[in-house]
């Protein structure tokens, strides 16, 4: 069952206005304070990055090797987290400085930006968690929950989930070409060809920066330059991947059916938001690091609000969340990324929902107009 | 330091196709190199105040930075309380051999831009540039007789030109009108006035708007067709040069135009749109966001943008400096300062000056 009371349409309505004024509020505030907050964390990817691998071309000595790698995993996911993420959904375009524009930054992962625009920001931020049109729900590959058909090929979930965390950047690259959709004939292999072309030049550009370009600098040093890169991509993915499966897949995290969409309200939005997402507890470091999808839930309320706000704003939002009755979901990494692990496996075999997908207010337009 | 840092174009290819032009820039600048891959950065290197309000600044810019000609603007960015604002400015000088160029900017009631830059920029910082534009030049060769027209801080771009035609040797017939508020106002006072003086074939006629004792040979009032008369008899002999606010340009146009020879003008100021008659709401989809927005039809696009959030890249707002540009894939739009329709797709709307007219599509 839902942790969350079933709110009236008028209410859905007033939390929808709290939630604004929040968003409002700290909107007009954003300036200097936040222009300089992304720019020390540039200043921290560049830093750590030209450290990592300043400390890799010595990497046949193991301590050189050890903290190089480790500085240029820090780099790289604070690049892919606290950096790129958020300049992409636009964060800190006030600025109107081309270096940080959610609409020209490019990042250091396989995804193009722009492919990230529309399969992140648009489809995933606009249906999150909404069954049929969230494509973030299991990647296309896992079945995270029983709402989701049970077919055989799912009883690779473990396996497969393994491996989409390995590789996940280059996963998340291939994400937005939608492949299963060549399995099921919406889409041609030349179609897939045509609309791979940007993916497979981002992918080379990465693979040459890291795997050539960099160890070729180090003339003899090649190996372990190399063999540090690699390491370092894959400390990055099994991060995000951790982080980013903590966001929606906990175990009290909603799923909502395709007719919840009908007529949404800016509420209703909200409210699903909130729902659908999940948030873990921890230190300021720890929510750097995490490009402050810690506070998943505020996130997906104000993706356009500097994320370095959202521990303040998770503050007013617990209060409005336990005001109206509605589970706020938050608990450690370690416990919340236990129950995104228990749905992989235990929805790898056939389950069944105890519930319907929620659909928040089904109304017609009269009800609508009276709440409002 | 040197802008002339530049590594063999082979390893620099190879370096940017691994490492971005964003880091290399960023890398640059922590270094304290004005160097960039693609950006005009430039360096205050010198400022002095003209008038109590008015001040010049010498910058030094990058390599990146292609050259201007004499009566050119040229879009400067600079960041107050973190954000960047970009605003069109005139050289004030002629090309030099140095490649350093001057601005010079006049503080605006409320003006955030020009009062950042008369207050606060001191020597050593930094400022962006965009590429030299406008029209009015002497691309095509100096015409023998001429006759400037500027008022207020429209001085500047004539400055420029008349510098270059002393740099060449003042072989040319200028008049020089200027109408200031009072006299305290004039920027380039003293030059123009020692200009005057060794060249019989340069005349200097100041125009006070609000200077309560006249000396000898000055003038008061705005721009009438007697004043212009009183001064100058062979309009018809002379290419007319004119810069100053849209109202200021509009009544000498009025006056000038048809007389002259030929008439060339540059507006500092936002121009007054075409007011439209149109009261309906257009829906705007923005392709690259894959949003749909309603929008008053007649209203400029940029400002229908922002009014709902969005804030696209912007300079001028008044249809010269091209940084909102953006494509226009299908839909009809008005051009507001001249009416016009355009029914096109267009690879780069300026949208600071266009409204929809029904529904449109942009690249944004």
């Amino acid at each position: 069952m839902s942790k969350s009371r079933t709110l009236t349409a008028a209410e859905i309505e007033a939390f929808g206005a709290e939630v604004d004024a929040i968003k409002k509020r700290h909107l007009a505030d954003v300036g200097e304070k936040d222009a300089n907050y992304i720019r020390k964390v540039e200043k921290a990817v560049r830093y750590t990055e030209i450290a990592g691998r300043g400390l890799l071309m010595a990497g046949i000595f193991p301590p050189a090797f050890i903290a190089g790698t480790a500085l240029l995993g820090v780099s790289k996911i604070l690049d892919n987290m606290e950096l790129g993420h958020n300049v992409m959904h636009g964060q800190y375009d006030f600025m109107q400085d081309p270096r940080f524009s959610g609409q020209t930054f490019e990042w250091d992962t396989w995804c193009t930006a722009d492919n990230w625009r529309y399969s992140h920001n648009f489809m995933h931020h606009t249906y999150t968690n909404v069954l049929g049109k969230d494509h973030d729900i299991g990647y296309g590959v896992l079945r995270i929950f029983p709402e989701q058909k049970w077919e055989p090929r799912f009883l690779a979930n473990p396996v497969l989930a393994v491996l989409l965390a390995v590789f996940f950047e280059n996963l998340l690259a291939l994400q937005t070409l939608e492949l299963e959709k060549l399995v099921s004939g919406e889409k041609t292999w030349k179609q897939i060809r045509e609309q791979a072309k940007p993916t497979v030049k981002k992918g080379f550009r990465q693979v040459a920066k890291d795997y050539v370009f960099f160890p070729l600098l180090a003339g003899p040093f090649f190996l372990p330059v190399l063999a540090g890169n690699f390491i370092a991509n894959i400390m990055r993915n099994l991060w995000t991947f951790t982080i980013i499966f903590c966001g929606h897949f906990t175990e009290d995290s909603e799923v909502f059916a395709l007719e919840t969409l009908d007529n949404e309200t800016r509420g209703q939005w909200y409210l699903r938001q909130m729902r659908g997402s999940a948030n873990l507890t921890g230190g300021k470091l720890f929510h750097i690091m995490s490009g402050n999808l810690s506070h998943q839930i505020e996130h997906h309320l104000f993706p356009e609000v500097p994320a370095h706000r959202y521990a303040e704003m998770s503050v007013e939002m617990q209060e409005i969340a336990q005001r109206y009755g509605q589970n706020y979901n938050k608990a450690s990494l370690f416990k919340q990324f236990g129950t995104v692990v228990g749905r992989i496996l235990r929805h790898s075999l056939p389950s069944s929902p105890k519930k319907a997908p929620v659909v928040l207010a089904k109304l017609d337009s009269a009800t609508l107009a009276k709440a409002a | 330091m040197s802008s002339q840092f530049k590594l063999p174009s082979f390893i620099s290819r190879t370096v940017q196709a691994v490492v971005t032009p964003a880091v290399l820039d960023f890398w640059a600048a922590e270094l304290g190199f004005d160097a960039r891959i693609e950006r005009t950065m430039s360096r205050v290197v010198a400022r002095w105040m003209e008038t109590p309000d008015t001040v010049t600044l010498v910058l030094k810019p990058n390599k990146n930075f292609r050259g201007f000609s004499a009566g050119q603007h040229v879009n400067l960015t600079v960041e107050i309380d973190g954000v960047r604002h970009t605003r069109s400015y005139s050289f004030s000088e002629a090309p030099a051999a140095t490649g350093l160029v001057a601005i010079t900017i006049k503080k605006v009631p409320n003006g955030r831009v020009s009062s950042h830059l008369v207050d606060k920029v001191v020597v050593g910082d930094t400022i962006e540039l965009g590429q030299a534009f406008g029209d009015m030049t002497f691309s095509a060769g100096a015409p023998e007789k001429m006759l400037f027209l500027a008022a207020g801080s429209g001085v500047t771009p004539l400055m420029s030109l008349l510098r270059q035609l002393v740099a060449e040797g003042m072989n040319r017939d200028v008049v020089f009108m200027y109408w200031v508020r009072t006299r305290q106002d004039l920027i380039f006072g003293k030059e123009l006035k020692a200009l005057a003086e060794q060249y019989p074939n340069f005349r200097l006629q100041p125009v006070y708007e609000l200077e309560p004792e006249l000396e000898a040979g000055e003038l008061s009032g705005r721009p009438s067709r007697e004043q212009l008369g009183s001064v100058v008899q062979d309009l018809c002999k002379r290419s007319v040069y004119v810069c100053g606010p849209t109202g200021f340009m509009n009544a000498v146009q009025a006056l000038v135009a048809d007389d002259a020879l030929a008439f060339h003008a540059e507006a500092f100021s936002p121009p007054v749109f075409v007011p439209s008659t149109s009261t309906g709401i257009a829906k705007l989809f923005l392709s690259k966001s894959n949003r749909t927005l309603e929008v008053p039809e007649g209203m400029p696009l940029l400002d229908a943008l922002e009014a709902q959030g969005i804030k696209p890249q912007s300079g001028c707002r008044m249809g010269i400096c091209n940084t909102c540009a953006c494509g226009k894939a299908s839909g009809v739009t008005r051009n507001l300062l001249n009416n016009e329709l355009s029914v096109d797709a267009n690879a780069s709307l300026r949208i600071c000056v266009n409204a929809a007219i029904g529904d449109i599509t942009l690249d944004l």
